[in-house]
């Protein structure tokens, strides 16, 4: 006859902890609601969302190719080169890091790899942006702030993946190649790193589609790509320029992703 | 001599042509961005002075200037959490709608996996820069900019998790002559409660992470300090601004991690 | 100590830090050309004393002499071009997955090349004959280019054992080859290996569960349990019941 009481207070307990679960999310709604100083809708955002929606159905199609340099697919190519450069760059840094990071996890580098992680938490606690703002002052404005900015951002991501990566992978076609009396960089070019590239390759695509993302709004800030046309159409009102951007933005980043998918889904 | 005929490799697998092609690609597509960013690394030697003060300002942080920050943070949470929810809660029809494994036709599932992966392809930021031409300055415009965010992300997350939802007690049920209502409840609903939360509150961190710069464009929050302190040249204050963005998103990191972990 | 003894493991014992016994005072010598199966259960110390042989592992106490050479006195250069004289096949084929069967095969090469033609992939014409000469022994010659991880359980096995064969060993160490394969791919991998004796001379250890392959293809058996050698004569004065000991010994 004790098991069932202990069922009962079991029971019990969890009906409390739902309890205490509710005041807590229900008081942290009341908090925001009530402490949340919303703002005012402004009167015309009827008739600009009108002017934004027929902007989209008539979109500014002479700007997509002018051969200014300024126009739609230009600037489209500069957001990829952006992304592509930070992507690469990142990806190069980060394969010796992530390497160092796994081997020194069991051993007497331990702290250092304590010390790389909290680094690449607080890399990927920036947001790109404000990196692209500080690169901005280092370099001054345009696409070499943004590809800084993705760099060292994609970094954090990357440097996290691949040691995860190294960690988890399969080791077994080492030891073949040690017992058949290989020497360390022998190992490492005919076993672990044939073993590891595909893993690489699929997170870097992987960071490249993130970085397109990311790159097509370092223009806001002045960083270089598809963002800065969008920021002055914005400002100036020039909704049908707006349509076509957006239209553009949104091809190019669905694009990049279907490629992307495709290669990933191949290479496992 | 040999039992077996050695096999034999075409030209193009003999000298790797593919692989060659491929990186004879990526070198060029190098190049071509590299020119047409203006990557010029001598860069960073002319602009040293301006990067020093940059620097030396940011590693002394004017700590006074927190007082100022503090409701700007806390309205930026509170705008992450009430996006999040609403995103969430229009989210989960459309994740029902989406999901292959549920009577409907491919016509449904299909347009509204497409319309999702349109909500998807915008990044926070830019869709708040039109929102906020739409709808005005202010953290109205910042939380629909993330509850529309929240939504394309949220939904993705969750038709993945219905569709790997295991119909078998749900086709018992229902020739026991279960409602639909019954079904969802007893047998659908259990089976994904814990993983929805789990994305949840992972969309939040990220909603925590993007609302800090959304004021850069006029959407509430700390980013608004973030741009005035920059355009004012007080790098003592953006350090705070930067320090305080790092401590909001670390806290909600670590909370939600917490009860992600509590809830598996 | 006789000239025709390949290996002696004097007094070997193996004991791992969290203080358990791998290997206990074991003693056995090995005869030049000699096929001896090591058997006992899973846990007994057969790959212990395998990864001790070619020192994948240090031993505790004791010694174990490789054509006259104390092993545990090899460091670096010395000590990997002692391996390149010992054949490593394993459970689990220790395949280079990503790479063709003719790479996997020229890998046994590898303690003959330097570093930078073993990532350039520069192998002489006469190791890349010898790969074709061997894959052949093996019936594997028509997989030459195929990926590894196309290849079946039993087909990586003999691939693997075409890339210990490039090594011309002198010693053939097999750490339970069959463990995962079925039965009749099992036979065959085991003919391949006898193979490796009977018409390259190559001294052969090889780990095995089943009495029965144990009985059909060894010269002398070896039994352990436990950490300590409990069981050694030729296979032929063997009977299944004194095999049958060195499984159950002690319970029975």
């Amino acid at each position: 006859m004790t098991i069932p009481k202990i069922n009962e207070k079991q029971k019990r307990r969890d009906r409390y902890s739902w309890i205490v679960w509710g005041i807590i999310i229900i008081v942290i709604y009341g908090w925001c609601f009530s402490d949340m100083k919303f703002s005012h809708i402004q009167e015309s955002a009827g008739t600009v969302s009108k002017s934004i929606f027929m902007g989209l159905i008539h979109p500014d199609w002479a700007y997509i190719y002018n051969g200014s340099g300024e126009d739609l697919v230009s600037q489209l190519i500069m957001t990829l080169a952006i992304a592509f450069l930070g992507t690469i760059i990142a990806a190069i840094i980060s394969v010796p890091f992530a390497f160092f990071a796994s081997r020194s996890k069991n051993s007497k580098y331990n702290v250092t790899s304590k010390v790389g992680t909290f680094l690449l938490t607080a890399i990927r606690a920036f947001p790109e942006i404000v990196l692209a703002i500080m690169f901005i002052k280092a370099v001054g404005p345009g696409s070499f702030a943004g590809v800084m900015a993705l760099g060292i951002h994609s970094i954090g991501m990357l440097g996290k993946l691949f040691s995860e990566s190294i960690e988890e992978m399969n080791h077994s076609s080492e030891y073949s190649i040690v017992a058949a009396g290989g020497s360390k960089p022998q190992v490492f070019a005919l076993s672990t790193w044939p073993t590891i590239l595909p893993a690489l390759i699929s997170y870097t695509l992987y960071s490249f589609e993130i970085s397109v993302r990311s790159a097509s709004i370092l223009g806001l800030v002045g960083a270089g790509g598809i963002g800065a046309p969008m920021i002055m159409a914005l400002n100036t009102r020039n909704w049908p320029r707006v349509g076509i951007i957006l239209f553009g933005i949104v091809v190019m980043v669905m694009v990049i992703d279907g490629c992307s998918g495709y290669i990933r889904k191949k290479l496992v | 001599m040999h039992t077996s005929e050695v096999p034999r490799r075409s030209f193009v697998k003999k000298y790797h042509i593919k692989g060659m092609i491929v990186i004879a690609i990526l070198i060029v597509l190098f190049l071509y961005s590299l020119k047409i960013c203006g990557v010029d690394p001598s860069l960073f030697v002319s602009n040293i002075a301006q990067f020093g003060v940059l620097i030396g300002q940011m590693s002394n942080p004017d700590w006074s200037y927190f007082s100022f920050i503090w409701d700007p943070l806390v309205q930026t949470v509170q705008m992450a959490i009430l996006g999040t929810t609403i995103g969430t809660i229009f989210a989960i029809p459309a994740a029902f709608l989406a999901a292959r494994n549920l009577d409907h036709s491919k016509v449904v599932h299909g347009t509204s996996r497409f319309v999702l992966d349109i909500f998807r392809t915008l990044p926070s930021l830019l869709l708040a820069a039109i929102l906020v031409a739409i709808f005005g300055i202010g953290p109205t415009t910042g939380t629909i900019t993330l509850a529309i965010f929240s939504f394309g992300m949220i939904s993705k997350l969750f038709y993945e998790v219905l569709e790997t939802v295991d119909m078998g007690p749900a086709e018992a049920m229902k020739a026991s002559g279960a409602s639909i209502i019954q079904i969802i409840r007893l047998a659908i609903i259990p089976q994904i409660a814990g993983q929805f939360c789990s994305f949840f509150l992972y969309t939040l961190e990220v909603n925590v992470r993007s609302s800090t710069v959304l004021g850069y464009v006029g959407a509430g929050g700390l980013g608004l300090y973030l741009q005035q302190t920059i355009d004012e040249f007080n790098y003592s204050e953006t350090a705070v601004v930067i320090l305080a963005t790092f401590a909001t998103v670390l806290v909600i990191d670590i909370l939600s991690n917490y009860l992600r972990r509590k809830l598996q | 100590m006789s000239d025709s003894d390949i290996l002696q493991v004097n007094h070997v014992t193996k004991v791992y830090p969290n203080g358990i016994k791998g290997l206990d005072d074991i003693s056995f010598n090995v005869k030049r050309g000699e096929f001896i199966a090591v058997v006992g259960l899973s846990g007994a110390g057969k790959s212990t004393l395998f990864r001790s042989i070619n020192r994948m592992q240090d031993i505790t106490n004791g010694e174990i002499f490789i054509n006259g050479t104390d092993i545990s006195k090899l460091k670096g250069k010395e000590l990997r071009h002692f391996r390149r004289k010992i054949g490593m096949i394993f459970q689990s084929f220790n395949l280079v997955n990503r790479l063709t069967v003719q790479k996997n095969v020229l890998s046994g090469r590898v303690g003959y090349y330097s570093t930078w033609k073993t990532i350039l992939g520069l192998y002489s014409k006469g190791d890349k004959e010898k790969a074709v000469r061997s894959l052949d022994h093996v019936n594997m010659l028509k997989k030459l280019y195929d990926r590894a991880d196309s290849l079946s359980g039993g087909q990586m096995q003999r691939v693997a054992i075409a890339r210990t064969m490039m090594q011309e060993p002198d010693l053939v160490l097999a750490d339970e080859p069959v463990a995962s394969l079925d039965p009749k791919t099992s036979e065959g991998v085991m003919k391949d290996l006898r193979n490796l004796n009977v018409k390259d001379h190559d001294t052969v250890l090889v780990n095995l569960h089943s009495i029965d392959l144990a009985l059909e293809f060894a010269d002398r058996i070896i039994g352990i349990r436990d950490g300590q050698l409990v069981f050694d004569k030729a296979a032929a004065q063997s009977t299944p019941d004194d095999l049958k000991e060195i499984y159950e010994g002690g319970n029975s």
